[in-house]
């Protein structure tokens, strides 16, 4: 019995080092496949995207030789630095990030923790997964339904609101078009929000909150003082989500600027890449600009990753 | 109960801490009432709307159903429009969703599986890459994968919306973190004593042991491919390629030209509501398994 017990251990770590070629290539042969679709349609767009921005379409004056393309090294990443309608872009979703974002974070953690001390069991669940239902449709589908909500003649919200008074009350006139983008993306997304923020509610000791509730501690205090920073993890995380998120918004605005001459084709940076290559048909100005979004994304994402893994590590 | 046995001052004490916790949770309730309502009266809308004829829809501004109950001349008619062409977008929206799952699933949990239960060199490289690629958007690489696809003549084709949606980074990675926890080593060395080859044992062994999160990153993917935008916008310029999201948007654009039927917002809104149900349905019944995944996501 005790000679079998110790001598099986031994016989797996001989057997697993007898064999040094199997331990290596079939945990890269299960690899494969998976990184060859990551290197065909991650790596090899993005490198293509970095050479096409370094480069021009020159093209002869009377147009009859074909365009060639010639190198012109950091010159498309100069102009993009001074474009405009680049920076407006960045700024527009900066604010829609500082106003937005924010304020449907802060949504989202009010109905965290206001699930978290709901008792009733069948209430919570109708509350998660309604929060949860705007999540699954497709933002086009949702974008084109408000639209028709914030259209004066048939919505009934642009109806109650003008005969509330408001007479002149139009969601889709250019200085409420901003209000009307803000409430799509927070019926969106808040549900999706809130379910990160109840899973780590749910991470949080049943002790610490007996222990508190033992001293007396009210509701109040509890959300306040132990469960809110305990949700600060969470919390940095979406909101660094929300920023890459509203950095990439494109959906929306252009499903909306359909029926509204308040949505330019410049509105977010994304809608000017999609604007740039396929409208103006500047396609290695296009790439250079997609590399800066990338590349400011990268770096959101990566401060993102330390910043939770710092607050989670104290 | 106690404030019986107390004395006055104690008693309105205690009475004010037992009305103050009622009245906050009253608040509580009445505060999550209010946005269940927020959440779902557009939802409830677009069934009545998509339920009303062209003359009641622009004829009232109700919330409720109003005039003849049209939703079945409605689905009809968006069923039949233009030769039938949404039933065709519903066939591709689903050929590209589950198609690209099916793939993206597997070569995920091959990785996944690879990167939790194997020591090899290179594997902390590897997860780097993997995790890179969850944090990078798609929308970043609409533009480039447009120009290595035109690069290639496939370009509006089916290939170009397929192949790149079947790259799933978090499927890699939610599949690694819970292949780590839930397939114990012994077990692996067991099979290998017994003569599997490894391939084997990740068919057998791995893939059975994985099952939930393979649901889960099943769930993830067909709700992203299904909802992907850009790319199709991007890739495709015949409509018979079109996912439904992007058949929903060409209408609404066409909506606005002229020249379009009056019924096209009638079909607007009932292929709006029929792009959303099957998934709004699965999401319903699948919700535990995609809570799942945004818990790994999350918190580990």
């Amino acid at each position: 019995m005790s000679a079998v017990g110790t001598d099986i251990p031994i016989l797996r770590k001989r057997r697993r080092n007898d064999r040094p070629g199997s331990s290596v290539l079939a945990p890269l042969a299960l690899c494969f496949p998976f990184f060859a679709f990551f290197a065909l349609f991650v790596i090899v767009p993005v490198v293509y995207a970095v050479v096409l921005s370094t480069k021009e379409i020159h093209r002869s004056g009377l147009g009859l030789a074909p365009p060639t393309s010639r190198f012109v090294g950091l010159r498309n990443y100069v102009t993009a630095l001074g474009d405009g309608r680049l920076g407006g872009g960045l700024v527009r979703v900066l604010e829609y990030f500082l106003v937005q974002s924010l304020s449907m974070l802060v949504l989202a953690t009010v109905i965290a923790l206001a699930l978290d001390r709901t008792s009733s069991r069948v209430g919570k669940a109708v509350v998660r997964t309604v929060c949860f239902l705007p999540f699954s449709m497709p933002l086009v589908v949702g974008s084109v339904m408000w639209s028709f909500l914030y259209a004066p003649d048939l919505s009934p919200i642009v109806h109650a609101v003008r005969s509330a008074g408001i007479s002149g009350f139009d969601p889709l006139s250019p200085h409420l078009i901003f209000w009307g983008l803000t409430n799509i993306l927070t019926w969106e997304w808040t549900g999706y929000n809130v379910i990160i923020l109840v899973t780590a509610l749910q991470a949080v000791p049943p002790e610490v909150i007996e222990a508190a509730r033992m001293d007396g501690a009210s509701e109040w205090r509890l959300a306040t003082l132990i469960k809110l920073p305990l949700l600060r993890p969470a919390l940095v995380m979406a909101t660094l989500f929300s920023m890459i998120g509203v950095l990439q918004m494109f959906g929306e605005p252009e499903t909306i600027s359909a029926i509204t001459n308040s949505i330019s084709s410049d509105y977010t940076p994304n809608m000017y890449v999609y604007t740039t290559a396929f409208t103006a048909d500047l396609v290695n100005y296009a790439s250079a600009i997609a590399v800066v979004l990338a590349a400011l994304t990268g770096i959101l994402s990566f401060v993102a990753l330390r910043a939770t893994r710092r607050i989670s590590a104290v | 109960m106690s404030a019986n046995e107390a004395g006055t001052g104690q008693r309105t004490d205690a009475r004010l801490s037992e009305l103050s916790p009622r009245l906050a949770s009253a608040f509580t309730s009445l505060f999550l009432m209010m946005i269940v309502v927020y959440f779902l009266f557009p939802i409830v809308w677009l069934v009545t709307a998509a339920s009303k004829s062209t003359t009641a829809l622009f004829g009232s501004t109700s919330f409720g159903f109003s005039g003849p109950f049209e939703l079945w001349h409605n689905i009809s008619i968006t069923f039949s429009y233009d030769g039938g062409i949404y039933g065709r977008w519903m066939l591709n929206s689903a050929i590209y969703s589950v198609g690209a799952s099916l793939i993206g699933v597997t070569t995920a949990a091959m990785a996944g599986f690879a990167l939790a239960k194997y020591d090899f060199p290179g594997r902390g490289f590897l997860f780097g890459v993997v995790l890179s690629g969850v944090l990078v958007p798609a929308t970043v690489l609409a533009l480039p994968l447009y120009l290595e696809f035109s690069r290639v003549h496939l370009v509006n084709t089916y290939w170009a919306v397929l192949l790149p949606s079947v790259v799933n980074p978090f499927g890699v990675y939610i599949c690694r973190i819970y292949a780590a926890q839930a397939i114990p080593d012994d077990l692996l060395d067991a099979a290998r004593i017994d003569g599997c080859s490894e391939f084997r044992i990740f068919w057998t062994v791995g893939v059975n042991l994985m099952k939930p999160v393979l649901v889960t990153a099943f769930c993830f993917q067909v709700v992203a491919v299904w909802n992907n935008f850009l790319l199709p916008l991007i890739m495709d310029t015949s409509s018979h390629l079109f996912p439904l999201v992007l058949g929903i948007y060409e209408w609404n654009q066409v909506s606005q030209r002229g020249g379009a039927p009056p019924f096209i917002f009638n079909i607007i809104l009932t292929g709006s509501l029929f792009a959303f149900l099957p998934l709004g349905l699965a999401f319903l019944f699948l919700q535990r398994s995609l809570r799942r995944g945004l818990a790994i996501g999350a918190i580990q």
